[in-house]
């Protein structure tokens, strides 16, 4: 996509800063609402929290998070797309909202209509991990196993169009392998499964996993970002392992209802990026498995547009596409 | 048998601090109002209750928000019991013995017999959780789809037992709540169903609005459309407290509604909401005198009680031996300690044994602090039906609109409770019993998404459900449990049925 979405923004944008670049510099005057379209308590909450305290030091407003779950984040998604665009009302969001694009394109908003991007926060690696009873033990051990016995081997997930679903639908068509998606209903019942050995194998979080691994619950194959994680320096990539150019993370993100003023947007990119550059912000990350991102509005806006396309190619060629 | 003393003497050294104390009681007392309030369940209290415990050491957090967890449990039932309000979905099963003892002038025996059960159940489930944590997670694993769908499907045959009515109207009244379980998202394809452009019924209908209206507001709208109010009598307070004859009669109940709750809550999942239907059930059919139920039957109201207490400290049991939430409740608390650093696994108890045990101690404590908190209030509370209807009835309705909003901030929610207490009126006006529909509501989806798990797993061979030992036992006993309700039906015996001495029809 060469074509500028957001050419009708850029104008406003420009006409905000001339105009109300004093209410800008105002901003923010009242309490900031952060809509978490996640369950509490789950990794988007909790960085929710996380910025939000932390952003309340320098803007001198508190940063309420409200946590409206629901439908595969649609729910919060759509409050946020109906809420003033005024910078007060802000919108969590994940790379569910970038694969939801395509996998869901009846919802009531579409993401870079309808939002403004802010700032990227961070991203975390999956863990491939498999049930000790399974005899393998590396990526190319579990790719020869499953193409031996296609349909053989389940993989679980927290639900149809989570990224842990769209990391296994990824791994399935980079590798080659017919592997079945058993869907889950939250990723600590799916867990459950890959523990008891319900199910075979998953592609979860780092954090709860590696832990797991550890107590030789699972055995952890590989981690799926493109460099290794400081969690399991030991494990390879799915990349170095086996599956070339794989790469399926989790990251959060912050956006606004669209026409949301850029010195707003820019305002807060930078108190945003201030924090997850800090180094006791990275190391606490880094701990949990988690890296900090920090592009400006702009890079955001490419990094948004690249990853739709890219989810948009793997549902088309899983066909795990629901509403067609 | 010495380390485990030495360790709960540990952990009671833990718990016994005043700040740990003071906190139990907080977290129980909020638990008890959360219980109460209508629409606000235990999930919706510890997970706005979350952040405030980032400030928190970890066992304060924990103590806190599983006494919010177990104090919910024991606040459910009083509403349930007074107004026919279900607080949360556990106590849905109390509204119907509960209710009708308040109605006879007894709310007292009721309420002190849901909070001695309450008692007896979270004592017995935490001696549980300290002995047998280990082992019994292990047992909980192999509880995969397979299983999970035999166990449901028990769970729809015990509708057969859960009324007096006839039969083809609990049926129709268990497939109304099938069928709007039906509706929200399909877990396995992401395609919504019935939603009608709705995004919030995307999500599906949750059992809170639809349990507090079919049974509150219907119970309200009754009330209106009578001409001359019937005011319960006043008791006295000897009355207040349950008679000799009482307690006996909720022994047997109290034991196994702990017992069976106790074993449903350690099954990784959801499936805790059902145990109190489930001992409603039993406690019904194993009843020499079943007809009492639903006209202020004591055993319906301490035997499902027990279960939901007895389910709630049950729950516990796989967060803690293997460190990996298996309930939305349980994920909210390993949340809160994650926070603090602490990573969930399986060496939890090892590695975190002040954690551990300070945990079983305070539920012990917090047991006690309920008991003690709910036992004197009884008074309280039944007198609160002093009030005349004009000035409550208006104020319970704000407080269900209320508590319908708050729990996950949609109107939707409060358009829902309300149709669902013009539906439930309308079938109370025919004589349709509204249990069945809440836990058709409740199944439907679990039965669902387990079925096609395992289908999926197996390939679609349906042979998986009769090649497991668990899964094949379970559904042996609920197809002798559907043989033997059924009998009556095939073959007409010659005494006469139960039915026509209390007046009723005999099924045909």
């Amino acid at each position: 996509m060469t074509q500028y979405p957001y050419g009708p923004l850029a104008l406003c944008a420009m006409g905000a800063l001339a105009s109300t670049g004093a209410a800008a510099q105002g901003y923010p005057a009242k309490p900031v609402r952060i809509v978490v379209p996640f369950a509490a308590g789950g990794p988007a909450d909790i960085y929710a929290r996380y910025l939000g305290q932390r952003l309340q030091e320098p803007t001198g407003q508190s940063f309420v998070i409200e946590n409206r779950p629901g439908a595969g984040s649609i729910i919060g998604t759509d409050l946020v797309a109906k809420s003033p665009a005024d910078g007060y009302t802000l919108l969590l969001m994940s790379n569910t909202h970038t694969v939801n694009e395509s996998l869901i394109p009846k919802k009531p908003f579409a993401l870079m209509k309808d939002f403004a991007p802010v700032a990227p926060i961070n991203y975390s690696d999956l863990l491939l991990v498999v049930h000790p009873s399974l005899p393998v033990k590396s990526v190319k051990e579990l790719l020869a196993l499953a193409k031996a016995k296609p349909k053989g081997l389940n993989y679980a997930s927290s639900g149809a169009g989570t990224p842990y679903h769209m990391a296994g639908e990824l791994f399935k068509a980079m590798g080659g392998v017919d592997i079945v998606h058993i869907p889950h209903k939250g990723s600590s019942e799916a867990r459950t499964s890959v523990m008891s050995g319900q199910v075979e194998l998953m592609l979860d979080a780092i954090t709860t996993m590696a832990q797991l691994a550890k107590a030789g619950r699972v055995r952890a194959l590989a981690t799926t970002g493109l460099q290794r994680s400081s969690v399991t320096p030991e494990l390879p990539t799915v990349a170095e392992a086996g599956v070339p150019g794989y790469e399926a993370t989790i990251w959060l993100g912050v956006m606004a209802p669209v026409n949301t003023p850029r010195a707003v947007l820019d305002r807060l990119n930078g108190e945003i990026t201030k924090i997850t550059s800090r180094a006791d912000v990275r190391k606490t990350w880094g701990e949990q498995g988690a890296v900090s991102m920090t592009m400006s509005v702009g890079e955001f806006e490419k990094y948004l547009q690249a990853d739709i396309a890219k989810w948009a190619r793997v549902v088309k060629v899983s066909g795990a596409r629901a509403d067609q | 048998m010495v380390e485990t003393l030495n360790s709960l003497l540990l952990g009671f050294s833990v718990a016994l601090q005043p700040q740990i104390l003071m906190y139990a009681f907080i977290g129980c007392l909020i638990g008890t109002l959360v219980g109460m309030l209508p629409g606000v369940g235990p999930l919706a209290g510890i997970s706005m209750l979350l952040p405030a415990t980032f400030g928190l050491n970890p066992i304060i957090a924990i103590v806190l928000l599983s006494g919010v967890y177990y104090g919910a449990m024991y606040g459910g039932s009083t509403t349930s019991i007074l107004i026919r309000l279900p607080g949360e979905a556990a106590s849905v099963m109390t509204c119907v013995d509960g209710y009708a003892m308040t109605q006879q002038g007894r709310a007292g025996p009721a309420l002190a017999i849901a909070a001695i059960g309450s008692f007896v159940a979270g004592t017995l489930g935490v001696l549980g959780l300290m002995l047998l944590a280990p082992t019994l997670a292990t047992f909980a694993l192999r509880f995969g789809p397979p299983e999970y769908t035999a166990l449901l499907l028990m769970g729809l045959l015990v509708l057969a037992y859960m009324t007096g009515g006839s039969i083809p109207k609990t049926l129709a009244m268990a497939g109304f709540g099938l069928l709007l379980g039906m509706i929200g998202i399909d877990a396995m394809s992401g395609y919504t169903r019935f939603s009608f452009e709705v995004i919030e019924l995307a999500d599906g209908i949750g059992i809170v609005p639809v349990a507090v209206g079919l049974f509150g507001i219907s119970e309200i709208l009754m009330t209106a459309s009578q001409q001359t109010l019937k005011l319960p009598k006043n008791p006295s307070m000897r009355e207040l407290m349950p008679s000799r004859a009482e307690l006996k009669q909720s022994i047997g109940p109290i034991a196994r509604g702990s017992a069976v709750g106790f074993l449903i809550g350690i099954i990784p999942g959801s499936a805790h909401i059902i145990s109190s239907f489930i001992s409603y059930g039993i406690e019904r059919r194993i009843s020499k005198t079943p007809e009492r139920f639903g006209h202020g039957a004591i055993e319906g109201v301490a035997g499902p009680e027990s279960a939901n207490n007895a389910a709630a400290t049950g729950a516990f049991i796989p967060m803690m031996a293997l460190g990996i939430p298996t309930s939305p409740v349980t994920a909210v608390m390993i949340a809160a300690i994650m926070v603090h650093g602490i990573a969930p696994g399986p060496m939890l108890i090892a590695q975190q044994p002040e954690l551990f045990w300070g945990f079983v101690a305070s539920m012990y404590v917090g047991n006690v602090v309920l008991l003690i908190l709910n036992l004197p209030l009884v008074g309280l509370f039944v007198s609160l039906l002093r009030i005349p209807y004009a000035y409550l009835y208006p104020c319970i309705l704000a407080f269900c609109i209320l508590g319908c909003y708050s729990v996950s901030n949609s109107v939707v929610d409060v358009w829902i409770m309300l149709a669902m207490g013009g539906i439930g009126y309308t079938l109370r006006k025919f004589g349709f019993d509204l249990a069945p529909v809440a836990l058709g509501l409740v199944l439907a989806p679990m039965l669902e998404l387990s079925l096609r798990q395992s289908l999926a797993m197996s390939a679609g061979n349906y042979a998986i459900f009769i090649e497991r030992p668990i899964a094949v036992t379970m559904l042996g006993v609920g197809l002798l449990m559907l043989l033997v309700s059924l009998k009556p039906l095939l073959f007409k015996s010659k005494q006469k049925d139960w039915r026509s001495t209390v007046g009723l029809d005999e099924p045909s």
